[in-house]
């Protein structure tokens, strides 16, 4: 018994004198570089299995998916009818902006630079970018031009993505297309558009996108009105934001 | 006398379940491996594998190499010691690999979520079926 007692704080003593040890090292600056390396040899790897576990994955996403495959479908059509008819009147205005453009002489265009990553984790959502590529935290991750987290942590080479549904700290300035405005948030399964005022007019379908705020620019595609809740006994309205692509889906994706 | 073999293809094997644990999301199978592996080493190759592993966990899973460090030594004491508190050797693996891995779920800043648990659930699955083959005292 004695002698067990005796390894153990032999044994809890060695443990402290490494950490202190390698405190001392991240002190130093000894450990970051070789952390930097790691996450840059194992990147290629880790592309491999993200993209192995997505295959993998396919099947059991098939299978859920088709239990409302007849509605997505008509969901989906009714979609790309609307979608035609706002790309003739998009183009019309872009023919128009030109023709203004060439009239003022400014062809400089303020594009904000885009960073192509790709899903290095599902578990833990992360893309495989990082300080190295200019990533800042807080920064707009897109997939199919819908805006699906935002980055949280950044080491060097890589990037953890807030999922909007895990978004439960970084609210999102938004606004439905009808232009009732709110908060987008995420409850840690559904993404809300909620602090909308109670008189203001919600309906299901209509797209959500955001206004704009420090590092999240305008316009961009959060989702659709899925559902709208409106307890009698709350002051505000809320409604449940669907997105038609998923983190889980997309092998690559796009960071603003 | 240490076999360098042997040693190498511990290493090989944690950073390979490292490295598949971090698309899944938790490093629960690594840190009951690295527990069981650093409990048949002797001292010096223990703490050596201890802190090559906790490296490549720190340089994947975003957190500080000292606080992996604590937690793989926490885990590999409770592993080791704790057989006053529960006698099952098995138990006290699964206890390290759960809690070492929520603690580095928790520090790396993601939230738990409960489809992890089935990898729990799978992690203990294997490590039941693979110890018993070792006859491991369960």
């Amino acid at each position: 018994m004695l002698n067990n007692r005796s390894s153990f704080f032999t044994e809890f003593f060695y443990i402290i004198t490494l950490v202190v040890v390698v405190f001392l090292g991240e002190w130093l600056g000894v450990v970051r570089p070789l952390t930097s390396a790691l996450e840059r040899f194992s990147q290629p790897v880790l592309i491999r299995m993200s993209h192995l576990a997505m295959v993998i994955n396919q099947p059991v996403a098939y299978v859920q998916k088709s239990f409302h495959a007849a509605r997505r479908v008509q969901d989906l059509e009714k979609e790309y009818s609307y979608a035609l008819a706002t790309i003739s009147r998009l183009e019309y205005v872009e023919q128009e902006n030109q023709e203004l453009r060439h009239l003022l002489e400014t062809q400089e265009r303020h594009k904000s630079a885009i960073v192509v990553s790709r899903v290095i984790s599902y578990g833990l959502p992360s893309v495989s970018v990082g300080q190295a590529e200019g990533i800042s935290p807080g920064q707009s991750v897109l997939a199919s031009q819908t805006l699906i987290g935002l980055t949280k942590i950044i080491s060097t080479h890589q990037s953890q993505v807030n999922l909007l549904a895990q978004n439960v700290t970084n609210p999102i300035l938004a606004k439905t297309e009808s232009g009732v405005e709110g908060i987008v948030i995420g409850d840690g399964k559904r993404i809300l558009l909620t602090e909308v005022p109670k008189d203001a007019e919600l309906t299901v379908g209509e797209r959500v996108v955001t206004i704009g705020q420090e590092l999240i620019q305008p316009r961009l595609l959060i989702g659709q009105v899925k559902e709208v809740i409106d307890r009698p006994s709350a002051p505000i309205k809320q409604a449940i934001i669907e997105q038609l692509v998923s983190f889980y889906e997309v092998p690559i994706l796009e960071v603003l | 006398m240490i076999d360098w073999g042997r040693w190498l293809l511990r290493v090989l094997i944690v950073i390979l379940v490292v490295l598949v644990e971090r698309v899944v999301g938790i490093p629960m199978l690594s840190i009951l491996l690295i527990s069981l592996f650093c409990s048949r080493l002797n001292k010096f190759w223990c703490y050596g594998l201890m802190l090559f592993s906790g490296l490549v966990i720190a340089s994947l899973f975003m957190i500080s190499l000292s606080k992996v460090m604590i937690i793989l030594g926490l885990s590999f004491l409770w592993f080791k010691h704790g057989r006053g508190l529960v006698a099952s050797q098995f138990v006290r693996l699964v206890i390290a690999g759960v809690l070492g891995a929520i603690a580095v779920v928790i520090l790396s800043g993601a939230l738990w979520q409960w489809k992890y648990l089935v990898h729990v659930l799978i992690v203990i699955l294997v490590s039941f079926l693979g110890l018993k083959r070792h006859k491991f005292n369960l």
